[in-house]
């Protein structure tokens, strides 16, 4: 530390100086070693794979060596029929969540936070949390349960209430009302978590302070506890712009069938089905990486100007992008 | 001070304004406040509820219901023939085998990546950090991953269901906060001492960081106890092979099922369809249900001290 701050030494003394540095921490680096070997096998590695975006397989040839396609299996996605839907139904389904299911932590941590008794709200934060551990496999097995037409509770409760048992999942009116509850209980909870820790770093006598000077308690809330969470807000809704191209998958997998596909299938489904084959239909790999490589490329893009707009508007930014 | 504070208190009434969370009076708004979160609260909580009831529940209970199927009488018929027909023991013991190995493997993988990232004056680290937040947001797809571990590992086995997910880069930046929590004067006079830098990070980074080693644990576990995505694609010819996850989205989504075989110790007449799938989907949260209580402290903590930006 102390070397840095003098004025800018000599070319020859910096390099001394960061061999010193390398010599000094070599233990660091071979901590380091199988971190990086990780990163590099299964993190770079398969980014070489992407070639096959651009290729047409044949497995014995392997992914390096099978013939140059150019462009054909983009164009086979933009051509083929379930482009438009699959698209729209991403972009549709995360504004929707965009608009109701980024705001519900927030909501839900400052209505924690105005609990006053403590038992209260430790218990419903243990309850809240828990969802979050449970599947989406499991957690949409039992929303299917509980919706069942002939036996699940919520037609219980229609037929009992004198309405007609209706197969909500597979209707397409009701995929999104059902599959947006479904996110909501599931994660709502563990969402409030970052929020409640950004409250819970807010200095009390700010509170104290402006109860003295008269504040209600939504002014405290919008004047103080609104403003302390900002950041986070401001951070989480980048990466969730970051995140428009992936519909959940697991929530959408795990509730929807082929008599909702025109309202449910979304890239990442769509993905899956085509890279996996099934059925009567062989794997189609190079395809499903070229319609996943285009999704990541709006995603990193998106993630990237959303940052920089929100940046201009609030001054705020993710500093990982900077 | 409680004691000093406590008259001066009942003494001086413009005192007695402040906000003392426990005096404080009810107001309409609290009242539907609590309400509102106690309703959450139940539409967590009543899936859980109603597979639990739906497991021990009888076929009789089920065709009685009117609205909710409740265990007059109760059973574990449903569980027994789970455990004796659809080899879900086994694919239970393949679940434990490979989160534990997992979770081994990736918090000590995890720890060093996440030591050596909270050091300074280091050259090369930035860099190399930087190409780690990197694949957070870039990646090579699901099918490119797939084919190159697949060539790497090979498929069909259980090893290429652990080694390949060995890091979270969330993970690692979490628990990175918490190890800088250590005082760096701690570290100074370990290293005076002569401890290396594994020593340090074994024998008092990590116990000074339970509750970042606890939360990242819960993390990994509940990742890999749950996956059944991997496993769909990594093992697609060895059945015998599938874990819990799996098995249970054969079973219940897609209503894939073994053949029945004759030797079972079960009164079939007490068994239905729901209460079966409800069976194998509470042997499935179970773990989770006994590991959740224990380490709930850990992770609030964990994930408030993690996502603290430092």
């Amino acid at each position: 530390m102390s070397v840095k701050t003098k004025p800018a030494p000599p070319k020859s003394a910096r390099k001394s100086l960061t061999l010193h540095r390398v010599r000094m921490n070599w233990q660091i680096y071979v901590m380091l070693i199988p971190v990086v070997a990780f990163y590099i096998v299964f993190s770079y590695v398969p980014m070489t794979g992407i070639v096959l975006a651009w290729k047409r397989f044949l497995a014995p040839k392997g992914i390096f060596g099978s013939p140059w396609a150019e462009w054909a299996n983009f164009r086979e996605f933009f051509s083929s029929p379930s482009v438009t839907r699959v698209i729209r139904n991403t972009v549709v389904l995360s504004l929707i969540k965009l608009v109701i299911k980024f705001p519900a932590p927030i909501i839900m941590a400052i209505l924690l936070n105005e609990v006053v008794h403590r038992r209260y709200k430790k218990g419903v934060q243990t309850i809240v949390y828990l969802p979050h551990f449970i599947s989406w496999i499991i957690f949409g097995s039992i929303i299917q349960m509980l919706l069942n037409n002939d036996d699940g509770v919520i037609n219980n409760i229609v037929a009992a209430l004198g309405g007609s048992r209706h197969p909500f999942l597979s209707d397409p009116n009701w995929f999104y009302p059902v599959l947006l509850i479904s996110e909501l209980i599931k994660d709502v909870g563990w969402g409030t978590i970052i929020y409640l820790a950004a409250i819970a770093g807010v200095d009390q006598g700010q509170y104290e302070a402006a109860k003295i000077d008269g504040a209600k308690r939504f002014q405290c809330i919008r004047h103080i506890t609104i403003p302390s969470i900002l950041p986070t807000i401001v951070i989480l809704l980048i990466l969730e712009i970051g995140n428009i191209m992936n519909a959940n998958f697991g929530s959408i997998y795990s509730l929807y069938n082929a008599n909702v596909y025109s309202v449910a299938d979304v890239i990442d489904t769509f993905v899956y089905r085509v890279g996996m084959g099934g059925g009567d239909r062989a794997p189609r790999y190079e395809l499903a990486t070229a319609v996943g490589l285009f999704k990541n490329v709006i995603n990193v893009f998106l993630l990237v100007s959303g940052n920089l707009i929100i940046k201009k508007i609030t001054g705020y930014s993710m500093y990982v992008l900077d | 001070m409680e004691n000093t504070k406590k008259p001066a208190l009942a003494e001086t009434p413009a005192a007695l304004k402040l906000p003392r969370a426990k005096k404080r009076r009810m107001k309409p708004f609290d009242y539907i406040n609590y309400i509102l979160l106690g309703l959450f609260a139940f539409l967590c909580a009543f899936p859980v509820a109603y597979v639990i009831l739906l497991s021990i529940s009888s076929r009789a209970d089920y065709l009685n219901a009117k609205l909710l199927v409740l265990p007059f009488e109760p059973h574990i018929d449903a569980y027994k023939f789970i455990f004796q027909q659809g080899k879900v023991g086994q694919a239970f013991g393949i679940s434990i085998f490979i989160t534990v190995v997992y979770v081994l493997y990736a918090t000590v993988l995890t720890s060093l990546g996440a030591y050596a990232f909270t050091k300074k004056n280091v050259p090369g680290l930035k860099i190399i950090f930087t190409f780690i937040v990197a694949t957070m947001f870039f990646s090579g797809g699901l099918i490119p991953f797939y084919m190159t571990t697949g060539s790497i590992i090979g498929t069909n086995n259980l090893a290429v269901l652990i080694i390949p997910f060995g890091i979270s880069s969330f993970n690692m930046i979490v628990l990175r906060n918490f190890f800088k929590q250590v005082p760096d004067s701690l570290i100074e006079s370990c290293k005076l001492d002569g401890a290396s830098e594994f020593r340090i990070l074994i024998q008092f980074i990590m116990p000074l960081s339970k509750a970042g080693i606890a939360t990242i644990m819960l993390f990994y576990t509940v990742s890999k106890w749950d996956d059944w995505y991997w496993p769909s694609l990594f093992l697609t010819k060895s059945r015998d092979l599938h874990p819990l996850a799996l098995r249970l989205r054969d079973t219940v989504l897609l209503s894939i099922s073994d053949p029945l075989s004759q030797e079972h110790t079960v009164n079939m007449q007490n068994l239905f369809g729901q209460g079966r799938n409800a069976a194998m989907i509470v042997v499935t949260i179970i773990p989770i249900l006994a590991i959740y209580p224990f380490l709930q402290k850990y992770f609030t903590k964990g994930v408030m001290i993690g996502s603290v930006k430092q």
